[in-house]
C-alpha cells in the first residue's frame, strides 16, 4: 500500500525502516505511484483552464457587449449629429443640393474623426487630411464655407486623442500634428474669411481635375494643328 | 433655375480655366521650343497630352495621368522660374498656374505661382497659392512669412501679424533656421510699428 502523504514530487518517499528490495520494489512501481499525483495534477489544471478559459470567455463576451453598446451609442450619435447638421443647413435656407453636398462631406469628416479616435491609428488621420486638403480642389461654393469647420473638427478630435494619452511617441505625434496643424489652419482662417469673393479667387486654383485635363488636352491638339498647317514652323 | 445656374457657374469656369491653360501651354511651349529653355524632349512630353484618355472620377494628380515624370516638371518649373528672372511675371505666372494645374499636390509649385501672383500684384491670388502650399507642406513656414507680405500689401496688419508668428512657430520645428527665425521676428517687429 502506498501512503500518498508520503509522497515526494519524483515519486516515493521511502521510510527509513524499508528494506533495500522494497525500496527497489517501491522505486519501481513508481510509474504506477507517480501516476495518480499527475492525474489529479492534471485534473486540477484541466479544472483551472476551465475556469480561467469561462472567465476569459466572460471578460470577452463583456468587452463585445461593451464594445457593440458603444457602436450603437456612436451610430446614434451620428444619426442624431446628422439630422441636427442636417436641419442647421436647412435652417440656412441651403438649397436642397448644397444641402446634400455639404452633408456628405460632414458625414464623411465625422465618421473619419470617430475611427482615428477610436483606433488612434495616424493612418486614418493622415487620410483624413489628405481629403481635407483634395475637396478643396473639388468643393462647390457652398462647401468651401464647410473647410475650416472640418479642420477645426479634426484638430479637436486630434486634442481629444492627445488628452487622452497613449503611447509617448503617438503623443508627441499628436502633439506636433496640432501645432502643425494650427499653423496650417491659422494661414486658411486669415485668408478665407478676409475676402467674400474668395470662391471667384480660388476658382481657378481649385479648379475640377476632369475641366483641367480637357483644357490641356485642347491646347495639345491646337499646338499640334499649328504645327501641322505650317504656322509654327519646323520646329526640329 | 438652380441646374442652370450651376450650368453657367461650371461653363464660366471652363472659360476660365481653358482661358489660363491656354495662355500658360502657349508661353511653355515657346520657350521650350526656342529660346533658353529649348528642350524638344520636354515639349514632345507636353504635345503627348493630346493622346492621353480622358480622366476617370478619382484622379487628382494630372501629372501622372499624361505620365509627366518628375524630371520634366523641373524643366518646365525651371522655365517658369527663367520667366520670373527675365521680369516676365505675368508670363510665369501662367506657367505656373499650368504646372499647379498638372501637379496640385506639388507645395512648390504652388509656392512659386503665389510669388508670381506676388510680383504682378496679384496679392489675393497670392494669398490662396500660399495657403495651398502651406496645407501641402505643413512643416515650411515660407508660406506663412510670404503671405504675411501679401497680406500687408493688402493694408492687414493684423492678420499678417498672426500669418508671422505661425511662421514663427513652424519654423521652430524639425530644424531651426535661424535665418529665416531672426528675418521673421524682425519682420514682426516690424509690422507691430504700423
Amino acid at each position: 500500500m502506498v501512503d500518498f502523504n508520503n509522497l515526494t514530487p519524483a515519486g516515493i518517499r521511502t521510510s527509513g525502516s524499508d528494506s533495500a528490495d522494497e525500496i527497489t520494489q517501491k522505486t519501481s512501481s513508481e510509474s504506477l505511484i507517480g501516476s495518480p499525483p499527475k492525474v489529479i495534477a492534471s485534473s486540477m489544471e484541466a479544472k483551472l483552464i476551465k475556469e480561467s478559459k469561462k472567465v476569459e470567455k466572460a471578460h470577452l463576451r463583456q468587452l463585445k457587449n461593451k464594445r457593440k453598446s458603444a457602436s450603437l451609442a456612436a451610430k446614434k450619435s451620428l444619426k442624431t449629429g446628422a439630422k441636427n447638421y442636417k436641419a442647421k443647413l436647412k435652417a440656412e435656407n441651403k438649397t436642397e443640393r448644397k444641402v446634400e453636398s455639404s452633408f456628405k462631406k460632414w458625414i464623411h469628416f465625422e465618421r473619419g474623426k470617430r475611427e482615428f479616435e477610436n483606433s488612434k491609428n495616424p493612418t486614418v488621420l493622415t487620410n483624413l487630411k489628405r481629403d481635407i486638403v483634395l475637396t478643396t480642389y473639388t468643393l462647390p461654393k457652398a462647401g468651401l464655407e464647410n473647410f475650416l469647420g472640418a479642420v477645426e473638427e479634426l484638430i479637436h478630435a486630434q486634442k481629444k486623442a492627445t488628452d487622452a494619452g497613449g503611447e509617448s511617441t503617438m503623443v508627441k505625434k499628436n502633439a506636433l500634428d496640432r501645432l502643425e496643424d494650427i499653423s496650417q489652419v491659422g494661414l486658411a482662417a486669415i485668408v478665407l474669411p478676409l475676402y467674400t469673393t474668395t470662391y471667384v479667387i480660388a476658382a481657378p486654383l481649385l479648379a475640377p481635375v476632369y475641366l483641367a485635363a480637357s483644357a490641356f488636352q485642347a491646347a495639345a491638339r491646337n499646338f499640334r494643328q499649328a504645327k501641322a498647317s505650317g504656322q509654327l514652323g519646323d520646329l526640329t | 433655375m438652380i441646374k442652370k445656374k450651376e450650368t453657367e457657374e461650371v461653363f464660366q469656369l471652363q472659360q476660365l480655366i481653358e482661358n489660363h491653360v491656354e495662355k500658360g501651354f502657349r508661353v511653355l511651349t515657346d520657350r521650350l521650343s526656342s529660346g533658353p529653355d529649348y528642350n524638344m524632349d520636354a515639349l514632345e512630353v507636353l504635345l503627348n497630352i493630346a493622346d492621353c484618355p480622358p480622366v476617370e472620377e478619382g484622379v487628382i494628380d494630372l501629372q501622372s495621368h499624361f505620365k509627366i515624370s518628375d524630371r520634366f516638371m523641373e524643366v518646365y518649373k525651371i522655365a517658369g522660374s527663367n520667366l520670373m528672372l527675365e521680369d516676365k511675371k505675368e508670363d510665369a505666372a501662367e506657367v505656373f498656374y499650368c504646372l499647379a494645374l498638372l501637379s496640385p499636390l506639388e507645395p512648390s509649385i504652388w509656392l512659386l505661382l503665389g510669388n508670381a501672383f506676388f510680383h504682378c500684384k496679384k496679392y489675393e491670388e497670392a494669398l490662396i497659392s500660399y495657403t495651398t502650399a502651406s496645407l501641402h507642406d505643413t512643416n515650411d513656414p515660407r508660406p506663412h512669412l510670404w503671405s504675411a507680405h501679401a497680406l500687408q500689401a493688402l493694408e492687414q496688419i493684423e492678420p499678417a501679424i498672426i500669418s508671422v508668428e505661425n511662421a514663427i512657430k513652424v519654423i521652430g520645428y524639425p530644424a531651426k533656421d535661424e535665418f529665416l527665425l531672426k528675418d521673421a521676428q524682425n519682420y514682426k517687429a516690424f509690422l507691430n510699428k504700423l
